[in-house]
């Protein structure tokens, strides 16, 4: 896949997450599909292009409504690379790989963000965090992970099948 | 060799880590304008989700209206009832809309030296962050807006704006948990403080000889510098007062419904407003 696809379909996400998906939360979750992206992206494209995409899919949410910006732009970086560092290892076709990346990313999600508000002293509820916010999201996130690993699977290792026909018809 | 190369993407994530930590310590600080290449993306992303936020809303509206089909011929009835009513309003009305404009003729003169310009935005994407409630709104620094303005709707205050692009701005509503707002109870004139909460409810204290009532109407105080006086905030559901409090606790239901907000104004030129001591009652 190449980097013009990711770039598009990071956007279209950030895009979708900012107005659509403001009216699919449950319990007053949203689920967060970027996170989902870079978890699927990241097992496909290996540690430090996972941790491009998790870096740029941090940074545009982070510009247009983080403060302080860079909070989710480390977090989905980091994702994106132990996810990709993993990767390696586990069964990329299995719908148990995106389960667990995906509640791994979420727990390290939340743990950056609320060291980051301790730091920085913003008042931060960290029991709420944990307790309620914490695992919805990572119940939500999970859902979703595996629809949209699915469906990047399916995007990914098509086109990557397609090229490597042509590069064999090359060949031949 | 592959070890080398394995160390290699390290170092690089580390690198890029210890840049955005540097980052994040120096947009926690108070700024008033996002930078550049910051605006650059703000500028991109605002005309797509402003168009697909604006598609949302048709939609939602829309389908309130299908909801509604069943109870039309109820409605109708009703309407028709009305109808007869508001005639003889509409009679009454004529004669206050001469008088309106009278009276507003004496008070242009006053509308050319109050304290405030209204800017009417959109509200163009809100935060995906389940922990924060940030929006954007489609003006920015061109329309002299700037960090700590207030925002508001005709309903009551919506919260301050804290970052500003050209054509952007980010605005921070009372009910995020990072928001504090100091008030006045209307009718004791206690002060007090309002703060947001983790599941987007409105919290605050004041003081506990304060002699307040479930129902009583909250406004800004100018204290703390941020919002001016007066401002409609909502009223007071629920007082608690724990054995080992020393504030009175209450809960507050905002007068701005901060899930369908779709216009607000953000008020301009707050620094004319008259000083403390002038306010303070």
């Amino acid at each position: 896949m190449n980097g013009w696809v990711v770039a598009l379909i990071l956007i279209l996400n950030f895009i979708l997450q900012s107005t659509v998906f403001q009216y699919i939360a449950v319990m007053g979750v949203k689920p967060d599909t970027a996170l989902a992206i870079v978890v699927a992206l990241g097992t496909f494209m290996g540690r430090e292009r996972g941790a491009l995409v998790g870096a740029t899919a941090g940074m545009l949410q982070d510009i247009v409504f983080g403060n302080p910006v860079g909070i989710t732009t480390l977090s989905y970086m980091l994702t994106g690379y132990i996810v990709g560092e993993n990767s390696g290892k586990v069964f990329k076709e299995h719908m148990v790989v995106p389960l667990i990346f995906t509640a791994g990313a979420t727990v390290v999600k939340y743990i950056i963000l609320i060291f980051f508000n301790y730091v920085l002293g913003i008042d931060t509820p960290i029991l709420t965090y944990l307790r309620y916010f914490l695992p919805v999201e990572m119940v939500y996130n999970c859902i979703v992970s595996m629809i949209l690993y699915r469906f990047l699977f399916a995007l990914f290792f098509r086109k990557n099948m397609k090229d490597r026909l042509k590069i064999k018809r090359k060949r031949q | 060799m592959s070890k080398l190369y394995k160390n290699r993407s390290i170092i690089m994530v580390a690198v890029a880590a210890i840049i955005i930590i540097v980052i994040i310590a120096v947009t926690s600080l108070d700024r008033t304008q996002v930078s550049g290449p910051e605006n650059l993306v703000g500028v991109i992303i605002k005309p797509i989700t402003g168009a697909v936020t604006s598609v949302v809303n048709t939609i939602r509206n829309s389908i309130t209206g299908l909801a509604e089909i069943g109870s039309l011929k109820e409605t109708n009835q009703m309407l028709n009832q009305q109808i007869i009513t508001l005639r003889a309003q509409i009679r009454e009305m004529e004669a206050l809309i001469q008088e309106n404009e009278r009276l507003r003729e004496m008070l242009d003169f006053k509308d050319t030296h109050s304290e405030f310009d209204l800017i009417g935005c959109s509200v163009i994407g809100k935060s995906p962050d389940n922990t924060s409630s940030v929006f954007t709104i489609n003006k920015g620094s061109e329309n002299g807006i700037i960090r700590n303005m207030p925002v508001v709707t005709s309903k009551g205050l919506v919260g301050q704006i804290i970052e500003a692009g050209s054509g952007w701005a980010k605005v921070m509503p009372l009910n995020d948990q990072r928001s504090s707002v100091s008030i006045l109870v209307n009718r004791t004139r206690d002060t007090g403080i309002l703060k947001g909460g983790i599941s987007f409810e409105i919290t605050g204290f004041v003081s506990p000889e304060a002699a307040i009532v479930e129902g009583d109407d909250i406004v800004t105080s100018r204290m703390g510098g941020i919002y001016p006086k007066g401002l409609y905030v909502g009223k007071i559901t629920g007082i608690s007062t724990g054995d080992r409090q020393l504030l009175k606790s209450i809960k507050v239901e905002p007068a701005v419904d901060f899930d369908k907000l779709e216009e607000v104004f953000v008020l301009k030129h707050v620094e004319e407003l008259p000083s403390r001591g002038e306010t303070m009652n």
